[in-house]
């Protein structure tokens, strides 16, 4: 109302008449883009791809855990292979309104696939996907993804190694350890911690057999069952 | 005459704040890129297209939809800077689920494209992309190019 009653004539008078506005709205877009004051120790934000074997992958979570300590930043992975990282809540409601201290951060990267449903249990939540990284990426002790967060805009790409496919199956491993014992048992003299293998070469060994036995069995096990 | 001057007014503002928005903190590309992606003629229908800057810097990356058509973005925002790139695709057929494999990863998916467009040495795609919108077509051939040693493996 109070504008109606300023002749517009001077488009610069009624810039400066409102330049507390325009401050004021100017300041929030600032603050709303990530590029907040520098007394801000959430001075940083962390954008990127996540891929495996050179394809974007779709689903999974990206944590970066700061070197020197604190909260660690997360961000999902979206269906477009991208991810944007926030600290606790963040700003949730700008996709990358979150905004992560500068300085140096070990990864963690879990990719999974899409999440299965049980048969037997049609009324609980599908089962979590499978892995599809290689499994060192999963914790901050195992793996080798390191970066440096600048203050500011930051985009980052992991392009991980895919996990170990899965053994063919679970006979298989038993008819290879047939094969392989009776080969091994001329070389190895582990064999005969088993109790299955150890009858047949022990008559081959007679003197390794009585010292290992004895130990292996009683040392771990012993305790745990007898507490 | 009072509504053109307040018209006017309205357009300082806006590109006042347009200015503030543009200039912001960069994070605007000035160029897009999309197109289809072929091999031997035929759509593919799942892969990704990356394009590696050949000055150095984060490439960009995008889905290939099931239409065949791909639409680059770095990081989360669409579009990519202007300048030289060597792109590099990658598609594999969806991995096979075996229900005997409790828990075990699925094998991966059996390669749709060629090995030498997996690495930007190997991949012969080349192109500038020029400020504005860009539409770029890539043909692939299952035909090894010159010199690809069919013997060796990436």
């Amino acid at each position: 109302m109070q504008r109606n009653s300023i002749p517009p004539t001077n488009c610069l008078l009624r810039l400066a008449l409102s330049s507390a506005r325009a401050a004021a709205v100017l300041l929030s877009l600032a603050v709303v883009q990530g590029c907040g004051g520098a007394a801000n120790k959430y001075d940083s934000t962390v954008t990127g791809n996540v891929l495996i074997d050179g394809q974007l992958v779709d689903r999974g979570t990206v944590t970066f855990h700061p070197v020197k300590g604190g909260a660690p930043a997360i961000g999902r992975i979206r269906p477009d292979g991208s991810f944007s990282l926030r600290t606790g809540q963040g700003d949730l409601r700008a996709a990358d309104g979150g905004s992560v201290p500068s300085g140096e951060y070990l990864i963690t990267v879990v990719v999974t696939g899409e999440p299965v449903l049980v048969p037997e249990l049609p009324d609980s939540p599908p089962k979590g996907g499978v892995r599809l990284m290689a499994e060192k990426y999963a914790t901050t002790e195992t793996t080798d993804l390191r970066r440096d967060v600048a203050p500011g805009p930051n985009l980052f790409q992991f392009d991980l190694e895919q996990a170990a496919p899965a053994r063919p199956a679970e006979g298989d491993p038993a008819e290879s350890a047939d094969t392989a014992e009776s080969a091994a048992s001329a070389v190895e003299s582990n064999e005969e911690t088993v109790p299955e293998a150890a009858p047949p070469s022990k008559e081959a060994k007679p003197a390794e057999a009585t010292e290992e036995p004895s130990p292996a069995p009683d040392t771990p096990n012993a305790e745990g069952i007898a507490s | 005459m009072m509504p053109s001057i307040s018209i006017k007014c309205g357009m300082v503002w806006m590109v006042g704040v347009l200015a503030v928005t543009a200039i912001g903190c960069g994070g605007t590309y000035d160029a897009t890129v999309s197109g289809a992606v072929t091999l031997d003629g035929n759509q593919l229908s799942r892969g990704t297209v990356a394009y590696h800057p050949v000055s150095g810097g984060p490439a960009a990356y995008a889905r290939i939809g099931g239409d065949g058509s791909y639409s680059v973005q770095t990081g989360r925002e669409e579009g990519l800077p202007s300048g030289e790139y060597e792109v590099t695709v990658v598609a594999n057929e969806p991995p096979v689920e075996k229900q005997s494999n409790l828990g075990g990863p699925p094998a991966p998916g059996k390669p749709i494209t060629p090995p030498w467009y997996r690495t930007k040495q190997s991949s012969g795609l080349r192109f500038t992309v020029e400020a504005g919108d860009n539409d770029i077509n890539l043909e692939l051939k299952s035909q090894p190019p010159a010199g690809w040693n069919t013997a060796r493996r990436p």
